[in-house]
Protein backbone atom coordinates (compact mmCIF):
# COMPACT_ATOMS: atom_id res chain seq x y z
CA UNK A 1 0.00 0.00 0.00
CA UNK A 2 1.07 3.40 -0.71
CA UNK A 3 1.44 5.46 2.26
CA UNK A 4 -0.93 8.46 2.83
CA UNK A 5 0.90 11.74 2.11
CA UNK A 6 3.49 10.08 -0.60
CA UNK A 7 2.92 10.68 -4.22
CA UNK A 8 -0.37 9.36 -6.19
CA UNK A 9 0.73 6.16 -7.38
CA UNK A 10 1.21 6.02 -11.33
CA UNK A 11 0.31 3.62 -14.04
CA UNK A 12 4.61 2.86 -15.33
CA UNK A 13 2.90 1.77 -18.96
CA UNK A 14 0.69 5.69 -19.06
CA UNK A 15 3.23 8.14 -17.27
CA UNK A 16 1.72 11.29 -16.77
CA UNK A 17 4.11 14.05 -19.09
CA UNK A 18 4.28 16.00 -15.64
CA UNK A 19 4.42 13.03 -13.81
CA UNK A 20 7.92 13.97 -12.08
CA UNK A 21 9.63 10.42 -14.25
CA UNK A 22 13.79 10.31 -14.64
CA UNK A 23 13.87 12.55 -17.72
CA UNK A 24 16.97 11.69 -19.32
CA UNK A 25 17.62 15.48 -20.92
CA UNK A 26 17.76 16.51 -17.49
CA UNK A 27 21.02 15.12 -16.47
CA UNK A 28 22.86 18.31 -16.98
CA UNK A 29 21.25 20.08 -14.07
CA UNK A 30 23.00 19.89 -10.55
CA UNK A 31 23.89 16.50 -8.88
CA UNK A 32 21.10 15.01 -7.34
CA UNK A 33 21.32 15.16 -3.76
CA UNK A 34 20.26 12.33 -1.18
CA UNK A 35 16.95 13.47 -0.74
CA UNK A 36 16.61 13.65 -4.95
CA UNK A 37 18.01 9.83 -4.70
CA UNK A 38 16.07 8.36 -1.74
CA UNK A 39 12.85 9.95 -3.83
CA UNK A 40 13.86 8.35 -6.73
CA UNK A 41 13.98 5.39 -4.38
CA UNK A 42 10.96 5.42 -3.05
CA UNK A 43 9.42 5.83 -6.57
CA UNK A 44 11.16 2.81 -7.56
CA UNK A 45 9.69 1.04 -4.25
CA UNK A 46 6.26 2.05 -5.16
CA UNK A 47 6.23 1.55 -9.08
CA UNK A 48 7.39 -2.55 -8.23
CA UNK A 49 4.86 -2.47 -5.65
CA UNK A 50 2.16 -1.15 -8.26
CA UNK A 51 3.14 -4.18 -10.43
CA UNK A 52 2.97 -6.86 -7.96
CA UNK A 53 0.05 -5.61 -7.13
CA UNK A 54 -1.11 -5.36 -10.75
CA UNK A 55 0.19 -9.04 -11.72
CA UNK A 56 -2.19 -10.14 -8.69
CA UNK A 57 -4.63 -8.58 -9.65
CA UNK A 58 -4.46 -10.30 -13.17
CA UNK A 59 -4.05 -13.88 -11.76
CA UNK A 60 -7.08 -12.97 -9.47
CA UNK A 61 -9.08 -12.04 -12.41
CA UNK A 62 -8.21 -15.47 -14.01
CA UNK A 63 -9.42 -17.78 -11.21
CA UNK A 64 -12.55 -15.95 -10.31
CA UNK A 65 -13.66 -16.39 -13.80
CA UNK A 66 -13.44 -19.99 -13.70
CA UNK A 67 -16.46 -20.65 -11.97
CA UNK A 68 -18.87 -18.77 -13.78
CA UNK A 69 -17.41 -20.23 -17.11
CA UNK A 70 -18.08 -23.47 -15.49
CA UNK A 71 -21.77 -22.67 -15.28
CA UNK A 72 -22.02 -21.62 -18.73
CA UNK A 73 -20.42 -24.50 -20.72
CA UNK A 74 -22.24 -26.98 -18.43
CA UNK A 75 -25.39 -24.97 -19.47
CA UNK A 76 -24.48 -24.98 -23.24
CA UNK A 77 -23.42 -28.73 -23.07
CA UNK A 78 -26.27 -30.23 -21.72
CA UNK A 79 -28.50 -27.82 -23.70
CA UNK A 80 -26.45 -28.86 -27.00
CA UNK A 81 -26.52 -32.49 -26.42
CA UNK A 82 -29.82 -32.95 -25.84
CA UNK A 83 -29.70 -33.75 -21.82
CA UNK A 84 -31.90 -30.81 -21.27
CA UNK A 85 -34.59 -31.67 -23.60
CA UNK A 86 -34.32 -31.43 -27.58
CA UNK A 87 -33.97 -28.08 -29.09
CA UNK A 88 -35.30 -26.96 -32.58
CA UNK A 89 -32.28 -25.84 -35.11
CA UNK A 90 -32.05 -22.38 -34.13
CA UNK A 91 -31.70 -22.92 -30.27
CA UNK A 92 -29.27 -25.06 -31.35
CA UNK A 93 -27.30 -22.63 -32.83
CA UNK A 94 -27.66 -20.22 -30.38
CA UNK A 95 -26.48 -22.78 -27.63
CA UNK A 96 -23.77 -23.22 -30.33
CA UNK A 97 -22.51 -19.93 -30.26
CA UNK A 98 -22.84 -19.37 -26.23
CA UNK A 99 -20.42 -22.60 -26.36
CA UNK A 100 -17.66 -21.30 -28.15
CA UNK A 101 -17.60 -17.87 -27.12
CA UNK A 102 -17.16 -19.49 -23.50
CA UNK A 103 -14.29 -21.71 -24.80
CA UNK A 104 -12.72 -18.18 -26.34
CA UNK A 105 -13.12 -16.27 -22.81
CA UNK A 106 -11.46 -19.19 -20.93
CA UNK A 107 -8.44 -19.29 -23.57
CA UNK A 108 -8.30 -15.85 -23.05
CA UNK A 109 -8.33 -16.47 -18.97
CA UNK A 110 -5.48 -18.76 -19.58
CA UNK A 111 -3.31 -16.13 -21.37
CA UNK A 112 -4.28 -13.43 -19.23
CA UNK A 113 -3.07 -16.30 -15.72
CA UNK A 114 0.29 -17.14 -17.92
CA UNK A 115 0.94 -13.14 -18.39
CA UNK A 116 0.68 -12.99 -15.17
CA UNK A 117 2.55 -15.36 -14.10
CA UNK A 118 5.40 -14.41 -16.76
CA UNK A 119 5.15 -10.67 -15.35
CA UNK A 120 6.43 -11.94 -11.87
CA UNK A 121 9.60 -11.77 -10.49
CA UNK A 122 10.75 -15.58 -10.25
CA UNK A 123 9.95 -15.83 -14.05
CA UNK A 124 13.00 -17.91 -14.63
CA UNK A 125 14.45 -19.00 -17.99
CA UNK A 126 15.05 -22.76 -18.11
CA UNK A 127 17.51 -23.18 -21.29
CA UNK A 128 18.10 -26.36 -23.35
CA UNK A 129 19.22 -27.38 -25.92
CA UNK A 130 17.23 -28.54 -28.83
CA UNK A 131 16.44 -28.96 -32.39
CA UNK A 132 14.35 -25.99 -34.13
CA UNK A 133 12.84 -28.84 -36.65
CA UNK A 134 11.45 -30.86 -34.11
CA UNK A 135 10.01 -27.84 -32.33
CA UNK A 136 8.64 -26.71 -35.89
CA UNK A 137 6.93 -30.12 -36.14
CA UNK A 138 5.75 -30.46 -32.59
CA UNK A 139 3.82 -26.86 -33.95
CA UNK A 140 2.70 -28.56 -36.99
CA UNK A 141 1.08 -31.73 -35.54
CA UNK A 142 -0.67 -29.55 -32.90
CA UNK A 143 -2.10 -27.03 -35.39
CA UNK A 144 -3.19 -29.73 -37.68
CA UNK A 145 -6.39 -29.72 -38.02
CA UNK A 146 -6.73 -25.96 -37.88
CA UNK A 147 -4.24 -25.78 -40.81
CA UNK A 148 -6.92 -28.59 -42.40
CA UNK A 149 -10.40 -27.03 -41.61
CA UNK A 150 -8.75 -23.91 -44.13
CA UNK A 151 -7.20 -25.59 -46.38
CA UNK A 152 -4.07 -24.17 -45.81
CA UNK A 153 -0.43 -24.90 -47.05
CA UNK A 154 2.14 -25.69 -44.70
CA UNK A 155 5.91 -25.04 -44.90
CA UNK A 156 9.10 -25.04 -43.58
CA UNK A 157 12.34 -23.45 -44.73
CA UNK A 158 15.05 -24.54 -42.50
CA UNK A 159 18.74 -23.43 -43.20
CA UNK A 160 20.79 -26.41 -43.57
CA UNK A 161 23.01 -26.88 -40.92
CA UNK A 162 21.75 -24.84 -38.39
CA UNK A 163 22.36 -24.93 -34.30
CA UNK A 164 20.73 -26.56 -32.08
CA UNK A 165 18.84 -23.46 -30.33
CA UNK A 166 19.91 -22.82 -26.82
CA UNK A 167 16.57 -21.56 -24.90
CA UNK A 168 13.48 -22.09 -22.72
CA UNK A 169 12.18 -24.67 -25.00
CA UNK A 170 8.45 -24.33 -23.80
CA UNK A 171 8.82 -20.85 -24.03
CA UNK A 172 9.86 -21.01 -27.04
CA UNK A 173 6.90 -23.55 -28.35
CA UNK A 174 4.92 -20.58 -26.45
CA UNK A 175 6.11 -17.55 -28.75
CA UNK A 176 6.35 -20.01 -32.17
CA UNK A 177 3.07 -21.36 -31.21
CA UNK A 178 1.39 -18.11 -30.67
CA UNK A 179 2.65 -16.04 -33.84
CA UNK A 180 1.45 -19.87 -36.08
CA UNK A 181 -2.06 -19.59 -34.24
CA UNK A 182 -2.20 -15.92 -35.11
CA UNK A 183 -0.85 -16.37 -38.92
CA UNK A 184 -3.69 -19.33 -38.86
CA UNK A 185 -6.17 -17.50 -37.84
CA UNK A 186 -5.87 -14.41 -39.97
CA UNK A 187 -5.25 -16.32 -43.35
CA UNK A 188 -8.11 -16.60 -45.84
CA UNK A 189 -8.68 -20.16 -46.78
CA UNK A 190 -6.69 -21.68 -49.36
CA UNK A 191 -3.53 -19.30 -48.18
CA UNK A 192 -0.37 -20.42 -47.02
CA UNK A 193 1.60 -20.33 -44.03
CA UNK A 194 5.33 -20.66 -43.68
CA UNK A 195 7.64 -21.15 -40.94
CA UNK A 196 11.39 -20.77 -42.01
CA UNK A 197 14.59 -20.69 -39.38
CA UNK A 198 18.08 -19.61 -40.43
CA UNK A 199 21.21 -18.17 -38.69
CA UNK A 200 21.54 -14.53 -37.76
CA UNK A 201 24.06 -12.05 -36.42
CA UNK A 202 26.99 -13.86 -37.79
CA UNK A 203 26.15 -16.79 -35.93
CA UNK A 204 25.04 -17.65 -32.23
CA UNK A 205 21.33 -16.53 -32.84
CA UNK A 206 18.43 -18.25 -34.85
CA UNK A 207 16.02 -16.15 -36.41
CA UNK A 208 12.69 -17.96 -36.43
CA UNK A 209 9.95 -16.24 -39.49
CA UNK A 210 6.20 -17.28 -39.51
CA UNK A 211 5.03 -16.05 -43.08
CA UNK A 212 1.38 -15.77 -43.60
CA UNK A 213 -0.53 -14.92 -47.22
CA UNK A 214 -3.21 -13.12 -44.64
CA UNK A 215 -4.61 -9.64 -44.52
CA UNK A 216 -1.17 -7.75 -43.44
CA UNK A 217 -1.01 -5.09 -40.68
CA UNK A 218 -0.79 -1.50 -41.34
CA UNK A 219 2.06 0.54 -40.58
CA UNK A 220 1.43 2.50 -37.48
CA UNK A 221 0.14 -0.93 -35.96
CA UNK A 222 3.01 -2.78 -36.43
CA UNK A 223 4.53 -1.89 -33.22
CA UNK A 224 1.52 -1.07 -30.88
CA UNK A 225 0.26 -4.94 -31.38
CA UNK A 226 3.13 -6.01 -28.85
CA UNK A 227 2.17 -3.94 -26.37
CA UNK A 228 -0.30 -5.42 -23.92
CA UNK A 229 -3.39 -4.42 -23.47
CA UNK A 230 -3.35 -2.71 -26.20
CA UNK A 231 -6.60 -0.13 -27.36
CA UNK A 232 -6.63 -0.70 -30.97
CA UNK A 233 -9.10 -0.45 -34.06
CA UNK A 234 -10.81 -3.11 -35.14
CA UNK A 235 -8.84 -3.86 -37.91
CA UNK A 236 -6.09 -4.67 -35.30
CA UNK A 237 -8.16 -6.07 -32.95
CA UNK A 238 -9.03 -8.70 -35.40
CA UNK A 239 -5.63 -9.53 -36.34
CA UNK A 240 -4.79 -9.99 -32.72
CA UNK A 241 -7.60 -11.87 -31.58
CA UNK A 242 -7.97 -12.69 -27.46
CA UNK A 243 -7.02 -11.15 -25.02
CA UNK A 244 -4.03 -9.14 -26.73
CA UNK A 245 -2.31 -10.33 -24.37
CA UNK A 246 -0.63 -13.15 -26.77
CA UNK A 247 2.04 -11.07 -28.91
CA UNK A 248 3.20 -9.18 -25.65
CA UNK A 249 4.01 -12.22 -23.63
CA UNK A 250 5.85 -13.26 -26.72
CA UNK A 251 7.88 -10.54 -26.84
CA UNK A 252 8.47 -10.80 -23.24
CA UNK A 253 10.10 -14.19 -23.51
CA UNK A 254 12.44 -13.32 -26.33
CA UNK A 255 13.41 -10.39 -24.59
CA UNK A 256 14.46 -12.28 -22.10
CA UNK A 257 16.76 -14.41 -23.75
CA UNK A 258 18.22 -11.35 -25.11
CA UNK A 259 16.51 -11.63 -28.81
CA UNK A 260 14.02 -9.52 -30.96
CA UNK A 261 10.89 -9.54 -32.27
CA UNK A 262 8.83 -7.75 -35.10
CA UNK A 263 7.23 -7.27 -38.21
CA UNK A 264 7.34 -7.16 -41.69
CA UNK A 265 4.20 -6.88 -43.36
CA UNK A 266 2.11 -5.16 -46.43
CA UNK A 267 -1.06 -4.63 -46.30
CA UNK A 268 -3.25 -7.75 -48.22
CA UNK A 269 0.03 -9.37 -49.51
CA UNK A 270 0.80 -11.00 -46.07
CA UNK A 271 2.61 -10.44 -42.84
CA UNK A 272 6.33 -12.13 -41.58
CA UNK A 273 6.73 -12.34 -37.93
CA UNK A 274 10.14 -12.75 -36.78
CA UNK A 275 12.22 -13.31 -33.34
CA UNK A 276 15.33 -14.31 -32.72
CA UNK A 277 16.75 -16.97 -30.30
CA UNK A 278 20.21 -18.20 -28.98
CA UNK A 279 22.02 -20.99 -30.59
CA UNK A 280 24.79 -23.39 -28.90
CA UNK A 281 27.57 -21.92 -29.90
CA UNK A 282 30.31 -24.50 -31.73
CA UNK A 283 33.06 -23.33 -31.31
CA UNK A 284 35.86 -26.21 -32.90
CA UNK A 285 33.46 -27.46 -35.15
CA UNK A 286 33.49 -25.95 -39.10
CA UNK A 287 30.45 -25.08 -39.88
CA UNK A 288 28.16 -27.05 -41.89
CA UNK A 289 27.95 -26.67 -45.73
CA UNK A 290 25.33 -24.02 -46.29
CA UNK A 291 21.72 -24.37 -48.19
CA UNK A 292 18.24 -24.95 -47.47
CA UNK A 293 16.77 -27.92 -46.81
CA UNK A 294 12.95 -27.38 -47.82
CA UNK A 295 10.06 -29.33 -46.90
CA UNK A 296 6.62 -28.36 -48.21
CA UNK A 297 3.12 -30.00 -47.39
CA UNK A 298 -0.19 -29.29 -47.86
CA UNK A 299 -2.07 -29.98 -43.90
CA UNK B 1 -33.70 -38.71 -14.06
CA UNK B 2 -32.09 -40.69 -11.12
CA UNK B 3 -32.98 -44.19 -10.36
CA UNK B 4 -33.36 -45.38 -6.55
CA UNK B 5 -29.92 -46.88 -7.09
CA UNK B 6 -27.88 -44.41 -8.17
CA UNK B 7 -25.27 -43.13 -6.91
CA UNK B 8 -25.24 -40.22 -4.03
CA UNK B 9 -22.95 -37.16 -5.35
CA UNK B 10 -22.88 -34.61 -2.43
CA UNK B 11 -21.93 -31.35 -3.94
CA UNK B 12 -19.77 -28.32 -1.86
CA UNK B 13 -20.03 -25.03 -3.70
CA UNK B 14 -20.97 -21.38 -2.73
CA UNK B 15 -21.21 -20.24 -6.26
CA UNK B 16 -25.34 -20.72 -6.27
CA UNK B 17 -25.47 -20.67 -9.89
CA UNK B 18 -22.90 -22.53 -10.64
CA UNK B 19 -24.36 -25.22 -7.64
CA UNK B 20 -27.19 -25.11 -9.48
CA UNK B 21 -26.15 -26.10 -13.02
CA UNK B 22 -24.15 -29.22 -11.59
CA UNK B 23 -27.81 -30.07 -9.55
CA UNK B 24 -29.75 -29.85 -12.35
CA UNK B 25 -27.32 -31.63 -14.74
CA UNK B 26 -26.32 -34.39 -12.76
CA UNK B 27 -29.97 -35.04 -11.73
CA UNK B 28 -30.65 -34.92 -15.49
CA UNK B 29 -28.00 -37.21 -16.17
CA UNK B 30 -29.50 -39.79 -13.63
CA UNK B 31 -27.07 -39.07 -10.34
CA UNK B 32 -28.80 -37.94 -7.01
CA UNK B 33 -27.76 -34.91 -6.08
CA UNK B 34 -27.25 -33.01 -2.69
CA UNK B 35 -26.01 -30.01 -2.13
CA UNK B 36 -24.06 -27.82 0.65
CA UNK B 37 -23.15 -24.30 0.46
CA UNK B 38 -20.37 -24.23 3.05
CA UNK B 39 -18.30 -27.31 4.48
CA UNK B 40 -19.95 -27.31 8.05
CA UNK B 41 -23.07 -28.14 6.22
CA UNK B 42 -21.38 -30.37 4.16
CA UNK B 43 -19.99 -32.39 7.11
CA UNK B 44 -23.94 -32.37 8.76
CA UNK B 45 -24.98 -34.15 4.93
CA UNK B 46 -22.23 -36.75 5.51
CA UNK B 47 -24.25 -37.40 8.79
CA UNK B 48 -27.90 -37.75 7.03
CA UNK B 49 -27.11 -40.41 4.85
CA UNK B 50 -25.16 -42.62 2.70
CA UNK B 51 -22.71 -40.75 0.03
CA UNK B 52 -21.61 -42.40 -2.58
CA UNK B 53 -19.29 -39.29 -3.89
CA UNK B 54 -18.33 -35.75 -2.55
CA UNK B 55 -17.36 -32.96 -4.75
CA UNK B 56 -15.96 -30.20 -2.97
CA UNK B 57 -14.93 -26.27 -4.24
CA UNK B 58 -11.70 -25.62 -2.06
CA UNK B 59 -12.70 -21.60 -2.41
CA UNK B 60 -15.45 -21.69 0.61
CA UNK B 61 -16.15 -19.38 3.60
CA UNK B 62 -15.80 -20.66 6.65
CA UNK B 63 -14.03 -24.17 6.17
CA UNK B 64 -12.29 -24.55 3.19
CA UNK B 65 -8.99 -25.69 1.48
CA UNK B 66 -7.31 -29.05 2.44
CA UNK B 67 -8.73 -28.56 5.71
CA UNK B 68 -11.82 -29.03 4.72
CA UNK B 69 -10.26 -31.95 2.25
CA UNK B 70 -9.31 -33.25 5.77
CA UNK B 71 -12.43 -33.02 7.51
CA UNK B 72 -14.66 -34.76 4.16
CA UNK B 73 -12.47 -37.07 4.40
CA UNK B 74 -12.62 -38.16 8.42
CA UNK B 75 -15.85 -37.45 7.74
CA UNK B 76 -16.71 -40.41 4.59
CA UNK B 77 -13.90 -42.47 4.53
CA UNK B 78 -15.08 -44.46 2.08
CA UNK B 79 -16.57 -42.16 -0.15
CA UNK B 80 -15.19 -41.18 -3.91
CA UNK B 81 -13.44 -37.40 -2.81
CA UNK B 82 -13.23 -34.93 -6.26
CA UNK B 83 -11.67 -31.13 -5.18
CA UNK B 84 -12.48 -28.47 -7.78
CA UNK B 85 -10.66 -25.16 -7.57
CA UNK B 86 -9.92 -21.77 -9.86
CA UNK B 87 -6.71 -21.76 -8.10
CA UNK B 88 -3.72 -24.60 -9.36
CA UNK B 89 -0.60 -24.99 -8.04
CA UNK B 90 1.70 -27.54 -7.37
CA UNK B 91 1.52 -27.04 -3.52
CA UNK B 92 -2.44 -26.90 -3.22
CA UNK B 93 -2.49 -30.03 -5.43
CA UNK B 94 0.08 -31.84 -2.40
CA UNK B 95 -2.05 -30.92 0.20
CA UNK B 96 -4.96 -32.02 -0.70
CA UNK B 97 -3.88 -35.22 -2.10
CA UNK B 98 -2.27 -35.71 1.10
CA UNK B 99 -5.47 -34.59 2.96
CA UNK B 100 -7.68 -37.10 1.03
CA UNK B 101 -8.45 -36.10 -2.57
CA UNK B 102 -9.02 -38.87 -5.13
CA UNK B 103 -8.68 -35.87 -7.60
CA UNK B 104 -8.24 -32.57 -8.24
CA UNK B 105 -10.01 -31.01 -11.06
CA UNK B 106 -9.12 -27.19 -12.20
CA UNK B 107 -12.27 -24.95 -12.86
CA UNK B 108 -13.84 -24.87 -15.63
CA UNK B 109 -15.37 -28.45 -15.29
CA UNK B 110 -18.85 -29.42 -17.39
CA UNK B 111 -21.12 -31.33 -15.13
CA UNK B 112 -20.50 -33.93 -18.13
CA UNK B 113 -16.93 -34.14 -17.55
CA UNK B 114 -17.32 -34.19 -13.56
CA UNK B 115 -19.46 -37.17 -13.89
CA UNK B 116 -17.43 -39.24 -15.69
CA UNK B 117 -14.48 -38.47 -13.27
CA UNK B 118 -16.79 -39.79 -10.37
CA UNK B 119 -18.20 -42.67 -12.40
CA UNK B 120 -14.70 -43.28 -13.05
CA UNK B 121 -13.79 -43.00 -9.55
CA UNK B 122 -16.70 -45.05 -8.63
CA UNK B 123 -15.47 -48.15 -10.74
CA UNK B 124 -12.20 -47.61 -9.45
CA UNK B 125 -13.14 -47.91 -5.72
CA UNK B 126 -15.98 -50.69 -6.35
CA UNK B 127 -12.73 -53.15 -8.32
CA UNK B 128 -10.67 -52.29 -5.07
CA UNK B 129 -8.30 -51.06 -7.49
CA UNK B 130 -6.43 -47.47 -6.42
CA UNK B 131 -8.12 -44.45 -8.03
Amino acid sequence: MIPSGEPAPRDPFNPAPDSGQVDPSSHDQAAPGSEHVEALEREIRELRNLETARIQFLALVSHELRTPLSSILTYAEALDDGTLGDLNPSQHEAVDSIGRAARQTLEMVDEILRYSRSGGQSAELRPETFEIGDLVEELRASHHSLLARKSLEFRTTIERGLPDLYADRSKAVHVLGNLLSNAIEFTPEGGRVEIGAESADGGGWARIEVRDTGVGIDPEDRERIFEEFVSVDEGVERRLGGSGLGLSIARRIVEMHGGDIGVESERNRGSTFYFTLPTVRYDTAAPAAGGDRESAGET
Amino acid sequence: MAEADAPVILLVEDDEDLRNAYRIVLSALGLRVVTADRGEDALSSLDAGPTDAIVADLGLPGLAGPRLVRSLRSAAPEAALAVLTGHDSDSLRRSCRAAGADVFLVKPVTARELKAVLEELLRSSSSGSPA
